[in-house]
């Protein structure tokens, strides 16, 4: 049972449309490695391809070099997982340098990183942990955003997390992250597996959920599969996408009009066929009448 | 709106509960911040993606030790060494020396799947070619090796299991107490490696201390005659040559 979202902030001004001012469009997948050769000669009918930034903060080799070539074919995402805006600690400023030495390198269409933190002081879990949806938090959010943006020197989109706890006393995640953008300017990548599965989590209503967020900001799509845990539902990228999250996208693009969506398929990954055979379901989507 | 309690201080304690993964924690964690549940997810993503973390990069030592003990090697070390790397590949430099203990050949097999991968992602090169000895003032010069190099000392046969893992070949026998040192480095993007005699280590080990070619060959002559000398250091160095281990001299 879901409940409908009281006080869900619908934004005020134009909520309709991508940010213009994003260069990513059109349909991409995850680059996975299964798939690095068809990437690198081209033969993927996609419009970007979205790849693991840390994956590539490497000085050199194979790695680099398949990117590079992938990238002569089509533009690219970067999108890391250990930014950390969430630590009360704030980014750490080696990984920053490591990323501007990647992005100064690929000249990326999109960077993109998480609302979460991994760690603090010495310690790194490596895992997306959530953030508890504080003013405190924001404020430390907003500044480690800004620190980013500034040394990348571009806007960022950050993504909304799976979350399978809320803490007490906190504000709506839609809020916090209306704020947030509102705040660093920052761009949302918006995770619609992600809203299904925390609006499930909570007891909530997904497209409430959704009407709550800054949809304005969104500057690209995230579409994943989960599964079911013993505590619920859990983001695990290891499936197609489920059919509840089908019609929430198609719920999303109504309201915010075409926006770079890909999806993101990080085990039991099937042929690329198959991959791209899914893709057209978000091709189809996007045409649909509502 | 105010935090139950200062973000510092719950990630700190989030954090401890995270190292320690005790059940009686848990609940005092779940209790504090009455979140619940859910909170075992992270629990357990935390563990699982640390151990895949060492198993991706110690793929041969896995391999070796098969899956139970892989996991409870793995389980050990994540228990003794939290996770402090700025990427979850870096996760592991003391998983070799851990394995030591209890099973010497997956101590250095997992010393060389390291070293291999450092290598794989390394700086690129590209190395110097016969040609280029000609324009080298041999009395100043300092060989500068590829920068995707390692040396990797093994106390086992573990260099000949690694490429029989490697290519799922029939496994020789492990012999311990066979004291060696590799190379590990790159030709092109593909890692290479083989044994270093010790005339070549003290070589690398020098140049890449700054010392010149000279000097090297004047310390090899005081070991023995000094025609001898720079008869083995010009081997190395033509040998060094054809396998791409030169990127240039200083």
């Amino acid at each position: 049972m879901t409940a409908a979202l009281p006080g869900a902030a619908v934004p005020a001004s134009p909520p309709i449309g991508a940010d213009m001012s994003n260069p990513l469009s059109g349909f991409g997948l995850g680059m996975r490695r299964p798939h690095y050769a068809q990437y690198v000669a081209g033969e993927a009918p996609i419009d970007f391809v979205e790849v693991i930034s840390e994956n590539f903060m490497i000085p050199g080799g194979r790695p680099i070099d398949t990117l590079t070539r992938a990238r002569a074919h089509y533009p690219v995402a970067l999108h890391g997982v250990s930014l950390s805006v969430g630590s009360a600690d704030g980014p750490r400023g080696d990984y920053l340098d490591r990323l501007k030495a990647l992005v100064d390198r690929i000249e990326p269409a999109v960077v993109s990183d998480h609302l979460c933190w991994t760690g603090i002081g010495a310690f790194n879990s490596h895992d997306l942990l959530p953030v508890p949806l504080t003013d405190e938090a924001l404020d430390v959010v907003c500044r480690a955003i800004d620190q980013a943006q500034t040394h990348l020197k571009r806007r960022m989109l950050f993504e909304n997390p799976s979350s399978y706890i809320a803490f007490p006393g906190t504000m709506p995640e839609w809020h916090f992250l209306s704020e947030m953008v509102r705040r660093t300017g920052c761009g949302l990548l918006l995770d619609v597996n992600n809203v299904f599965v925390s609006a499930t989590n909570h007891g909530l209503d997904p497209l409430a959920w959704l009407d709550g967020l800054p949809l304005h900001a969104v500057g690209q799509i995230h579409l994943a599969g989960h599964s079911r845990g013993e505590h619920g539902l859990i983001d695990t990228h290891d499936a197609a996408v489920d059919p509840a999250v089908w019609a929430l996208y198609a719920e999303t693009i109504r309201r915010t009009g075409p926006v770079a969506t890909m999806i993101e398929r990080d085990g039991n990954i099937p042929e690329l066929g198959e991959l791209i055979d899914e893709l057209a379901q978000a091709r189809t989507a996007e045409i649909m009448p509502a | 709106m105010t935090a139950i309690v200062p973000l510092a201080e719950l990630q700190r304690r989030f954090c401890a509960w995270l190292r320690e993964g005790d059940e009686d924690v848990a609940a005092r964690l779940a209790e504090t911040l009455n979140v619940g549940a859910g909170l075992s997810v992270y629990q357990n993503a935390y563990r699982v993606s640390l151990v895949e973390a060492l198993r991706e990069t110690h793929r041969r030592a896995a391999l070796w030790l098969g899956e139970a003990a892989f996991e409870a090697a793995a389980a050990r070390y994540i228990d003794a060494e939290p996770p402090s790397s700025w990427t979850i590949d870096a996760y592991g430099a003391g998983f070799p020396a851990a394995l030591r203990a209890d099973d010497p050949v997956a101590a250095d097999l997992a010393a060389i799947d390291r070293a291999v991968g450092d290598v794989f992602v390394g700086d690129d090169a590209i190395p110097v070619s016969a040609a280029a000895l000609a324009e080298v003032d041999w009395q100043t010069a300092v060989i500068r090796p590829v920068p995707a190099l390692a040396l990797v000392p093994i106390q086992t046969n573990a260099d000949a299991l690694w490429l029989a893992l490697a290519g799922e070949e029939t496994v020789p026998a492990a012999k311990n107490g066979n004291t060696a040192t590799l190379m590990v480095w790159r030709q092109g993007f593909e890692p290479v490696m083989r044994r270093a005699d010790p005339v070549e280590c003290a070589i690398l080990r020098a140049s890449l201390a700054g010392i010149g070619f000279g000097r090297i060959c004047e310390e090899l002559a005081d070991e023995s005659d000094e025609a001898d000398a720079v008869t083995r250091a010009g081997t190395v160095l033509g040998r060094w040559i054809g396998e791409g281990l030169i990127a240039d001299f200083a």
